[in-house]
């Protein structure tokens, strides 16, 4: 089967640059609201900046949510970047408690309640490398990432309760750790923008785009 | 601490002065862009110095084709000045804006950009001009009008607003490759908590340790001293892991 990569355009996030990371390797991808594209893809990459609230109202309103519930069934991969990430979790707390898609069990709350000693300024903002143990971690979106590969983070929410066997690397930011990437069966979650980050960033996406 | 290239654009080509005067051309603003890139700049912000005076926004056209083979954030800068001017620069590849200028006659344009595209996208840009030993005042225009608002002021009115970065440039320091206004960073520093980007006066390394030792940013905005070539980027991040 060929690889028909769709990425989800429900209003937000900085499209352009996941599209031109896509071509950069020499993919397609089809940037689109339809749900007949996203039946028939074999990677979906879910983009987002902004709030949690208006980024669920938006797939709600545009009648995304099954079909991407049901790409998820049936092992379509599927990577969700930065709240892309978050938006994959039961809940999250930014603004006032939303259902997420619920396709992971975990919350989604703001790093500063963390830890009661949190110090450091939201957003966090900057670029950060992510602890990998190659003994622990064997997520196959991070192949060939070294332990010292730095990624461009902003955000000031983060996945915090999840369940003990989630597959997850984090990152330090301050007296906290952040989960950075996520894996559970089909389904991949970067904290960080890979579109933004560089040559690693770049190396992430291929890996996702090569499964 | 990041490290962000910064590009002032005036019609086709990258310009530096000195103050913010005398400006010379430097090169084209995607060659430039792309070389900064591959040293490892963590940022990049395109800046139009003449958008707000003449009432005209050039950048788009650069941030698209820059936004094809540049994989880092883009912070634009200048003539910003409504939704519709935002929505062509975010649609072309922007990741951030930078406003300054007309939040002086609109200053809810901050909180609706906010509310569209989030506070993460959406920077205070302030230009500084030290008035007495203790107060600065803010600039319009690319350095060129006054306001006659106090910069520690304003900061505390525009913050609330939730912008996510505070760009906080020194008219004074601009050009001149002396160090950063230290005492401007290290007061307002301390009455926000948001992250803020430095600018100007950066000439050579030590004057990020004199920086860093008084004042908490958390980003140093370079361009004359990347485009003379007195320096390159890798080095900077390199002595900045070291004194880290």
């Amino acid at each position: 089967m060929t690889n028909k990569i769709v990425v989800i355009d429900y209003g937000v996030g900085n499209i352009l640059s996941i599209k031109n990371a896509v071509s950069y390797h020499g993919y397609t991808s089809h940037i689109t609201n339809k749900k007949k594209d996203i039946e028939s893809a074999s990677h979906i990459i879910l983009p987002g900046v902004g709030a949690f609230p208006a980024a669920m109202k938006k797939l709600k309103d545009l009648d995304l949510i099954n079909p991407i519930l049901e790409a998820a069934n049936k092992k379509t991969y599927l990577l969700g970047i930065c709240l892309g990430m978050q938006l994959l979790f039961t809940n999250s707390e930014e603004f006032e408690t939303t259902e997420g898609l619920n396709l992971i069990k975990g919350n989604i709350i703001k790093l500063d309640k963390f830890n009661s000693n949190f110090d450091s300024k939201l957003p966090n903002i900057g670029w950060r490398n992510c602890k990998i143990d190659t003994k622990k971690n064997n997520i196959s979106i991070l192949k060939n990432v070294l332990s010292n590969d730095e990624f461009y983070f902003v955000h000031s929410y983060g996945l915090y309760n999840y369940e003990n066997d989630l597959n997850l690397v984090k990152s330090n930011y301050g007296n906290i750790e952040i989960p950075a990437v996520i894996n559970y069966k089909n389904i991949y979650g970067c904290q960080f923008h890979p579109e933004k980050s560089g040559p690693q960033g770049l190396k992430v996406l291929k890996n996702f785009l090569n499964l | 601490m990041r490290v962000i290239a910064r590009l002032d654009i005036k019609n086709e080509d990258v310009i530096k002065g000195i103050n913010f005067e005398g400006l010379r051309v430097m090169g084209k603003p995607n060659y430039l862009a792309k070389k900064y890139y591959n040293e490892g700049a963590d940022e990049l912000i395109y800046s139009d110095c003449v958008a707000s005076l003449y009432g005209r926004n050039n950048l788009s056209k650069f941030v698209e084709s820059a936004a094809k083979d540049i994989f880092i954030p883009i912070t634009v800068a200048g003539g910003i000045r409504n939704k519709k001017d935002a929505e062509l620069l975010m649609k072309n590849g922007a990741d951030k804006l930078a406003i300054n200028t007309e939040l002086f006659k609109n200053d809810n344009l901050g909180k609706e950009l906010i509310k569209k595209y989030g506070s993460q996208s959406i920077l205070l840009s302030i230009q500084a001009k030290k008035i007495s030993r203790d107060s600065w005042e803010a600039y319009i225009n690319f350095g060129r009008d006054r306001t006659n608002m106090d910069v520690e002021e304003w900061v505390k009115k525009m913050v609330p607003s939730n912008f996510g970065e505070l760009l906080l440039t020194s008219i004074d320091a601009d050009g001149l490759s002396n160090g950063f206004d230290v005492e401007l960073y290290e007061k307002i520093c301390k009455i926000v908590n948001i992250p803020i980007i430095a600018c100007g006066g950066f000439g050579k390394l030590i004057h990020i340790k004199e920086l860093k030792k008084f004042a908490d940013v958390d980003a140093i905005s370079i361009s004359k001293a990347l485009h003379y070539n007195k320096i390159n980027i890798g080095e900077i991040k390199n002595y900045i892991k070291k004194n880290d």
